[in-house]
């Protein structure tokens, strides 16, 4: 259960603070599918970002499985991202020198897998998102929709409950943004929790709640 | 253009550097070689062909009277010039050497008779007695009384009736051209008709005066010099590499844009002709600015050789870019720069890279440390064997002072006993003598040293190398074959031989067996010594203060002052002057070392930046796949160890390995430096939190 109330996240700018989140509640359950929408700059990424753990709130409380997460350590923090949650990030952000696989594996270094396991797991997760074939193609040598589905399947390498996803349809053509959003299907339907971050109305049309953030503010659309 | 200058910001230097390094060591030769052409031309040994010893044999076989007749007829033979081995006469007074050597030989070596006068160097000076006399009262046609032993003028009748009869061990043939360029002929003729002994070469005079040679004739500062070569070599051919690194990463960069310019409407046979010639253009202009700094720094010397060496670098680093450019550009067309091209450099063939250029900076560092380090650590320790106390009483050598070396007899050595009855001392005799030198071109310093007074009992040891080789002579007749002998010179101890054989003839003697190198031999026959004066020409003197070695220099001076005048040195003088020449070699390989090491420096700043980058980027996905700090330390601590550490520490251990000095502690030094360096920096870029500077930067 993730549980935000209240929550703002303020930043130093160059000419005084700038509040990314301004008292934002949200209440997300297992096998939850929520989008969220709103113009760039709205603070969408940060809610991301605070949510995965990788930022922390400026106000407000945010409880993760009814624990309040201001207590926890920096270590805390990694494991608990390590475990919990399961990034795709706008393009894919593949490291270009690694092959298709070696991306995949990436997360496991931090996740419960013994490395025994790991090039197996890898392989299976690139036959899930339909690129058994790229495997051992460098991560530059793919297509936009490819590198995306790569990236899909290195988030859930660790197999975490909550996916965060930002804008993981952009620049991505109707065939390949179709693609996606079916492994999205198919993992809501498999039980995970997806909070996606999107411009793209027909990704959150898909989504069983919709969110439109707008300065910091989080309404339901 | 500011864009061009930015996206060429690593070649520029690199090129600039490459040319400065290379124009700065060829020049330094360039005018190496002309301080010896100009001796060779003062010397006149331009059209010389002399015969001489291949590696490390040492007595040069004997031509008898048929073969230097023979060899007169050589094409381009025009004069032989030839001087026998030292002779003895016996007469009324004590026994004299003397040398019958040809007409040409006088010539050869620099000396002129006339009438009644003898002309040495250009300086008329009176030689009484010298013209018509000649030792024993010998029927010859001119005799000379020079350094060393009366040189008495034959032709080659008198050599074949010559009682006893004569042995002629050296030669030198006159030619009527360059002696460079007929040498191989002559030697073909003359080996034809059996005429060159085996293992004999017939070499230029010039030959033997390269600037180079008598530096390879020490084996300390032979390695100092190659290493010295090999380092600025190392460093030109790291400047060509890195420079073609350079063009690479500036071709890929240029991708996208030069993707946009063809989307725009572009020739694209333009474009890509024109991204070829610019960074060629940059890369030749740079390196042309960084090699006329260098032969500016060099004194403005440039002869054919070094132009060559300049220009042939030149070519290759300019052969170098183009084909990384080409290479970059037939890797970055259209379909890789729609693939995010701009990712690429921050590969691993750029880590690779990184790790070569550190690979090769330090071993090369670790290389001149350790070769360099070596060498001092020799000299000072000769210098410190040698001891503040002993002096060196010798004739003083001046260029173009051709007065006789007097030679100590039996006479002045009782005479420098009765005087300075406490003053320790040893005769230093030399042979063979300056015959051999002249022949072999190398300077042998095989000798004796016979102590004397209350140091009798004491033998001689080889005082100018110091490491056991030389003859030792004993009283006692004591056989000491197969024994180690500890010798010692009044406290000064001498390092410990091994006596590995007898002499079976008398030594200095031509004909007799010569000490091969690294030998000490053992005359048993020690008394042999006693029948004859010692020719001494040096005398070694424990003194600590140095007032008696003073002494004794002004009273032979005055003893004899027809000759060259006496002069007292600390012995480890000797070593200070081979300590010069060293750094004088520190110095050539520490160019060499200095454009590596800015060459490598230039390069990791920019091939670093790109793996930095590639780091932060893997440091910012472990941070969001939950890597624990602690985690992520271990990650930058294991890139850093992949590409800086252990290229680092195997090129310094390498390095260290190959200059002859162990270099653990230096490589593990540089590489923790390098990996500590490595994490800080990727950390300082990264920032605490990666992660978020990721997500906000947006896709690679």
């Amino acid at each position: 259960m993730i549980e935000l109330s209240g929550v703002s996240r303020t930043y130093r700018g160059p000419e005084g603070p700038v509040a990314a989140l301004s008292g934002v509640d949200l209440k997300v359950s297992p096998g939850d599918y929520l989008a969220i929408t709103g113009p760039s700059g709205s603070g969408k990424t940060t809610l991301l970002m605070v949510i995965g753990l990788v930022e922390s709130t400026s106000g407000g409380m945010y409880r993760l499985e009814g624990r309040d997460t201001a207590s926890f350590g920096r270590r805390e923090r990694a494991s608990l991202r390590a475990r919990t949650f399961g990034f795709v990030l706008q393009g894919g952000y593949l490291l270009p020198e690694l092959t298709a696989l070696e991306n995949v594996i990436l997360p496991m270094r931090y996740g419960p897998w013994p490395r025994r396991v790991w090039r197996r797991r890898a392989a299976e997760l690139l036959e899930f998102v339909g690129l058994s074939n790229r495997a051992s193609f460098r991560a530059f040598r793919l297509s936009g929709g490819e590198r995306q589905r790569v990236a899909l399947a290195r988030a859930l390498a660790n197999d975490p409950p909550v996916l965060l996803a930002d804008e993981p349809t952009a620049f991505l053509d109707s065939g390949s943004r179709k693609r996606v959003l079916e492994l999205f299907d198919r993992l809501h339907r498999e039980g995970r929790t997806l909070l996606v971050v999107t411009h793209d109305p027909a990704v959150a049309e898909r989504a069983r709640r919709r969110f439109r953030l707008y300065d910091g503010r989080l309404r339901p659309a | 253009m500011r864009h061009l200058l930015a996206r060429h910001a690593f070649l520029i230097p690199v090129a600039l550097v490459t040319g400065l390094l290379v124009a700065w060591t060829a020049g330094q030769g360039a005018g190496a070689r002309e301080a010896w052409r100009r001796e060779v031309a003062a010397r006149g040994l331009g059209n010389y062909l002399v015969a001489t010893l291949a590696g490390e044999r040492y007595a040069l076989p004997a031509w008898s009277p048929e073969a230097l007749a023979a060899l007169r007829e050589a094409p381009g033979v025009e004069a032989v010039a030839w001087a026998s081995g030292v002779l003895r006469v016996v007469g009324q007074g004590p026994p004299e050497g003397y040398r019958l050597v040809s007409p040409a030989y006088l010539e050869y070596a620099g000396i002129a008779l006339r009438s009644g006068r003898v002309e040495v160097g250009g300086a008329l000076r009176p030689e009484p007695g010298a013209l018509g006399r000649s030792p024993g009262g010998l029927p010859v046609t001119g005799s000379y009384r020079g350094p060393g032993p009366w040189l008495v003028v034959a032709d080659e009748d008198m050599l074949a009736t010559w009682s006893p009869p004569v042995r002629v061990f050296t030669l030198a043939l006159r030619t009527r051209g360059p002696a460079g360029a007929l040498a191989g002929r002559v030697e073909r003729w003359a080996r034809a008709r059996d005429l060159l002994p085996e293992g004999v070469r017939l070499e230029p005079g010039p030959a033997l005066l390269h600037p180079d040679r008598a530096r390879l004739r020490d084996p300390l500062l032979r390695g100092l010099f190659w290493a010295g070569y090999g380092t600025a070599a190392l460093a030109a051919a790291f400047g060509v590499l890195v420079a073609g690194a350079a063009a690479y990463l500036a071709v890929r960069r240029g991708a996208s844009r030069r993707f946009l310019l063809l989307l725009l409407g572009a020739d694209p046979a333009g474009l890509f002709a024109r991204a070829l010639a610019v960074p060629a253009a940059w890369a030749g202009l740079a390196y042309l600015i960084g090699a006329a700094l260098g032969l500016v720094l060099a004194g403005g010397e440039a002869d054919p050789l070094a132009v060559g060496a300049i220009v042939a670098v030149g070519f290759l680093l300019l052969a170098s870019v183009t084909a990384a450019v080409a290479r970059g550009l037939l890797e970055t067309g259209v379909y890789h720069a729609l693939r995010a091209a701009a990712a690429l450099p921050r590969s691993r063939a750029t880590a690779r890279l990184a790790g070569a250029v550190v690979f090769l900076a330090l071993g090369t560092l670790a290389f001149s440390l350790a070769s360099g380090s070596r060498a001092r650590t020799e000299i000072q320790a000769w210098i410190a064997r040698a001891g503040p106390a002993l002096y060196q009483v010798a004739p003083e050598f001046h260029p173009g002072d051709r007065r006789p070396v007097r030679r100590l007899g039996a006479e002045t050595l009782a005479e420098l006993v009765r005087r300075w009855p406490e003053v320790p001392m040893a005769l230093v005799a030399r042979f063979p003598s300056a015959e051999l030198e002249l022949a072999t071109g190398e300077r042998r310093r095989v000798g004796t040293i016979v102590s004397l007074g209350k140091y009798w009992e004491t033998v001689g040891i080889e005082l100018s190398v110091g490491d056991g080789r030389g003859m030792v002579v004993t009283e006692t007749h004591a056989d000491l074959y197969g024994k180690e002998v500890s010798l010692a010179l009044g406290p000064v101890a001498l390092p410990p031989c091994r006596v590995t054989g007898r002499a079976a003839g008398v030594p200095g003697v031509p004909g007799s067996p010569r000490l091969p190198p690294g030998w000490v031999w053992l005359d048993a026959q020690g008394a042999c010594w006693g029948g004859r004066p010692f020719h001494a020409v040096v005398l070694a003197v424990l003194d600590p203060a140095g007032l008696h070695a003073q002494a004794i220099a002004t009273w032979l001076s005055r003893r004899f002052p027809e000759a060259r005048p006496f002069k007292a040195r600390r012995v480890a003088q000797a070593g200070e002057a081979r300590l010069a020449e060293y750094r004088e070699l520190a110095g050539r390989m520490t160019q060499g070392l200095v454009g590596v090491l800015l060459l490598g420096v230039i390069a990791l700043v920019f091939l670093g930046g790109e793996v930095l980058g590639a780091w932060r980027a893997r440091l910012a996905l472990s941070e969001l796949f939950g890597a624990s700090p602690r985690a992520r330390v271990g990650e930058a601590l294991r890139l850093s160890m992949g590409i800086f550490g252990l290229p680092g520490a195997i090129g310094a251990l390498l390095g260290g390995w190959l200059g002859g000095a162990p270099a653990w502690a230096l490589a593990g030094a540089l590489a923790w430096l390098l990996v500590v360096a490595g994490v800080g920096a990727t950390f300082l870029l990264a920032g605490t939190h990666p992660a978020r500077r990721l997500v906000e930067k947006g896709p690679l």
